[in-house]
This record gives C-alpha cells, structure tokens and sequence, in this order.
C-alpha cells in the first residue's frame, strides 16, 4: 500500500502542476485515510462504482478532492487521461468533485458542511430501505466550525445510524474547534482517536471496530504530510501554483 | 379543508401507498404525522429545529433513491437552508419536495422572522427548481399528488390565503381564465380571488399561474393582445417579471406591478389589515386597473 500512496502523492502534485492550481497540502493529509478505506475496509465494485450497493465514501472537505482522484485513478475508475485533465474547461475532475461527472462520487462537495448531512441521509435511506451498506465520510477539523457539522451529529444519534462512520482528518486548520473526539462522544457517538492518523495500520484497525452508535474516528494528521515544503509551510500550500523550482524539489522528497 | 390540511392527508396517503417516500420535519405539524411518525420511524421523522441538516438529510435519502418532502415555515426553509436547496438539490440534481407554510404573511402578527415574502424571488435563481404557487387545497392536492414523483426538485407555497373556486391546473402549466383585449392581468396563486373581483366588467384577459418555475411562456406570448400587463404576485412584486419579459420576445410592453411592496412588515394584527395599509386591496388594484387601460 506505501507505495501506491507514493505514487498518488507524485500524480497529484503532477496534475497540480500541469493544473496550475489544487488544494495540495489538504489533500496530502487524508491520502492514508482514503487509502486504507477503499483497499481495506469498503465493499466496492471498481467496474461499477456507482452502484447503489456499493460502501459509500464521501469527502465533506471536498477541497481534498485530488486525493479522492488520486485513489480512484490508482483502482482504474478514472483514467489516466481523465485524471491529468484535471480542472481544465472540459474535464470531469474539478477542485471539487460533481457526483453528476466523477465515477464514484455520490455527493458533490465544496461548500464545507454539506457533506456530512447527506451522510447522515444516505446512511438513514439505506437502514429504511434494509440495505446493509455502510457511509463513510471525511471532516475536516477547519469544517468542524460550521453548524451543520454538529446538528448532524445530533440526528445521527437520533436516527440510530450505526451504518455511519465520520473520519475527522484534523489537521490543524482550525482556528478554534478543539476536543473533536469529546463533543461527538457528548452526542452519543462511539469515538476512537488515531493519533497518528498517516498509520495505516491503526486506521485500519479503528476503520474495522465494531459499534453500535454512529462511529467517530478522530485522526491526528499533518498537513502537507510527505512534502517538507508543505509540512513547514502548510497554510501557504493551501491552494497553490506549483513553480518549476518547488516542483523539482517535491518530487525529490518522494525518492 | 385549507391547504395545510390537505397537505396533511396527502402526504399520509403517499407514505402509506409509496415505501420510497421519507417525510422530514421541521420540528411543526408533528402530531399531525403522529401515526406516521410511529408507523415508519425510519423513514418519518421530526428532524427539529436544524434546517439546513434537515435538507441535507432529505438530500441523502435522495440519493439512495427515495423520495423525500421536507416541510417547515417558509422563511426557515427557503431563506435559512437556501443553500442546502441550492447545491444538495439543484446542483446535484436531485429529487425532493419542499413544502412550506407561511407564505408571506399568513403568521402576520408574528413579526417578520416568520414571514417570507421573498422566497419566490431567491428559489427563482436556483436552476431546475419548480415553484408551485397553489391557490385551492384542491389544487395543492391535485398539484402535489401529480408530481411528488415526478424526479425534480420542486417547492410549494401553502398559504391560507385561498381563491373562491379550483382551476384545473396542471404543473408548468398556465390557465387562461377569461379573455379579453384591453390588458392582461397575470394572477399568481391566492391572487386570483382579488384579481377576480377587481377586473369584474372589464375587457381584459386574466391568466392564472400556479407554476411560475418552470414560466409558461407560450400562454403569456399567445395572450397578451395589446401590450398592457398586470403581473399581480402575493409576494414581492417583480418575481416573475424577467420570465415576463422574456416570453414577451422583445415585445414593446407597459407593465404594472400589484404585489407586496419591498418593505418589511413593521405591523401585527391581520393579513387584511396589513394589505389595506399597503393599498393592496382588490378595491386598489380596481383604481389602479381602470387607469392603466384608459
């Protein structure tokens, strides 16, 4: 699995730099945690990944949308030409993903606590329908500061959605949203904390806990994870234009 | 039966018939879904005073292919979770059926928290979203039961404002109720009844819209003999006026508007008296009509 995930890191900071833009060091955080999630833990048919019966991930913090690409280009649901097109007029890759264009993506994020909500719909629409699929989806901790973020928790619990399982890739974005792990634990949530949240090992394991409730994982991630200018510098990588001289020494940190 | 209460019976009716249908509540009409709500707890249910999540989880429950209504007062459905109908439904292009109760000033003396009259100009800006202004229970049931289904997000106005008399309405669809060759007076929902008094005796067309998303162009274009047009709205006036303009083609046109002024409501009391303060009487709109076609 390493080294897939070096090979998405490179592709990534590939199609940023053809790109001319991307959301970069929010994308290198969660690359572990989609990782493990699509090789590891969720039942999903890569010729067909749209299917209804198919575990469903979301990405709440659709910034990171690369990431999600990344992985979906490394299984073969987008192809190489679809995924080096990215943002351009014509792709269906953009800086936020459209479940109307991506193969594999059920809800179209970007605006920061949508995500979690239709989470908790698609999670409520399968336990009414009896299906036993699960929904998997990704916060981020800066997210964490909108209001939806934490009414969802409420109904989650309400709905008795033990098919729901929120991964908070908390990479210190916040300004002011700390505690994550003990505000859902407060709503009723079973709560595992990752603190390191690039090992997949211990993602895996907490991905695989039994639960009753809605499960919360709470995964301590560094952003920009991989890359040195990033790590130092990981609110300037944000949003960036990779130039020649960064992109050099970027993929040297992945030799 | 008032528009509420038909909304009441029809959508116990589709949840009973229809295993795909989620009803979400905004934490009003409970005890009215209480059989409901204790029948199919999995997929009825009061989500409580969280608007935006109570959208966002009716648009999930879309996605795994059921089909939810979403029901609230207007203000906290259209205005607060505007964005929730913007992306999680129009964006995504999603199925859903949003029902709001309150219309502009049906909880007049609540103050304006509570009153929306608004909406219809901001949900216009949402591409694909349909707008059903009813003016009957009748025709809210009529309207609803046809197209809860029908794969589209789509908003209807109860108002307790209602017309005398149904139409026979169909979605997307204007009525020509009378016509005539000195104006035409376009009635928008619970407008009718006053345009209806108001135009008695007169030579003019009256159509009447209870979709003005997606506009019905081609009745407007074929009924609008001389150029003179009314567009009375039971909200504030100018929602409609850019489909007005573009289903008159370049049309050389004189339009009035009789509407509710873009004012906040700073009174309590009635809907009647507040319309009286603002003029907006069908006797008013008589002046203002033997005016405009002199």
């Amino acid at each position: 699995m390493e080294s897939g995930i070096k090979q998405q890191r490179r592709n990534i900071i590939e199609a940023a730099y053809r790109a001319r833009q991307g959301h970069l060091s929010s994308s290198m955080s969660v690359l572990e945690i989609l990782n493990v999630l699509y090789k590891r833990v969720i039942n999903f048919n890569i010729n067909d990944p749209d299917s209804i019966l198919n575990d469903k991930v979301i990405l709440s913090k659709g910034h990171a949308a690369l990431a999600q690409y990344a992985i979906l280009y490394d299984l073969g649901c987008i192809t190489e030409e679809q995924f080096f097109s990215y943002s351009k007029f014509d792709a269906i890759l953009g800086e936020h993903p459209d479940r109307n264009k991506v193969p594999g993506i059920c809800v179209s994020t970007g605006s920061l606590g949508h995500g979690l909500p239709n989470a908790v719909g698609i999670a409520a629409g399968f336990l009414a329908q009896n299906m036993k699929n699960k929904v998997y989806v990704i916060i981020g901790d800066g997210e964490a500061n909108e209001g939806t973020i934490w009414e969802s928790a409420a109904a989650a619990k309400q709905l008795k959605l033990n098919n729901l399982i929120c991964i908070a890739d908390d990479n210190d974005s916040a300004s002011h949203t700390i505690g994550l792990g003990n505000k859902f634990s407060a709503f009723g949530w079973d709560v595992i904390d990752i603190p390191d949240g690039h090992d997949t090992k211990s993602i895996e394991e907490a991905l695989k806990t039994e639960h009753d409730n809605p499960l919360f994982l709470w995964a301590h991630t560094k952003k920009g994870y991989g890359f040195r200018l990033m790590e130092e510098d990981p609110e300037g990588w944000h949003h960036h234009v990779i130039n020649d001289d960064e992109y050099r020494k970027l993929l040297e940190d992945l030799l | 039966m008032n528009m509420r209460e038909a909304f009441v019976t029809a959508t116990n009716d589709i949840i009973n018939k229809d295993p795909r249908v989620s009803l979400i509540l905004g934490g009003i009409s409970v005890a009215s879904f209480s059989e409901s709500i204790k029948k199919y707890p999995e997929r009825v249910f009061d989500a409580g005073i969280m608007e935006q999540t109570g959208l966002g989880i009716a648009a999930g429950m879309a996605i795994t292919g059921m089909i939810p209504v979403y029901h609230t007062i207007a203000p906290f459905l259209a205005e607060r979770a505007y964005e929730q109908l913007k992306i999680d439904f129009g964006y995504q292009k999603l199925n859903g059926n949003f029902v709001s109760n309150g219309a502009s000033l049906d909880y007049s003396s609540f103050g304006a928290t509570h009153q929306c009259p608004a909406e219809i100009s901001i949900l216009k800006q949402i591409p694909g979203l349909q707008i059903v202004i009813p003016g009957t229970a009748n025709e809210f049931d009529r309207l609803y039961r046809d197209n809860y289904d029908n794969g589209r997000p789509t908003y209807y106005r109860i108002s307790r404002d209602v017309n005398d008399s149904d139409q026979d309405v169909k979605i997307g669809t204007a009525n020509v109720i009378r016509k005539g060759n000195l104006a035409t007076i376009i009635a928008v929902g619970s407008m009718l009844k006053p345009v209806l008094m108001a135009t008695e005796g007169l030579d003019v067309t009256v159509l009447y819209y209870t979709t003005v998303a997606p506009f019905d162009n081609e009745t407007l274009f074929n009924n609008c003999i001389n150029n003179r047009i009314m567009i009375c709205e039971p909200y504030y006036e100018g929602g409609i006026l850019y489909d007005v303009i573009q289903a008159l083609n370049d049309r050389s046109v004189s339009i009035r508007h009789f509407g509710l002024p873009h004012e906040f409501c700073r009174h309590y009391g009635t809907t009647v008296e507040n319309m009286s303060f603002w003029n907006r009487t069908a006797g008013d709109l008589r002046s203002e009509l033997e005016i405009f076609i002199k």
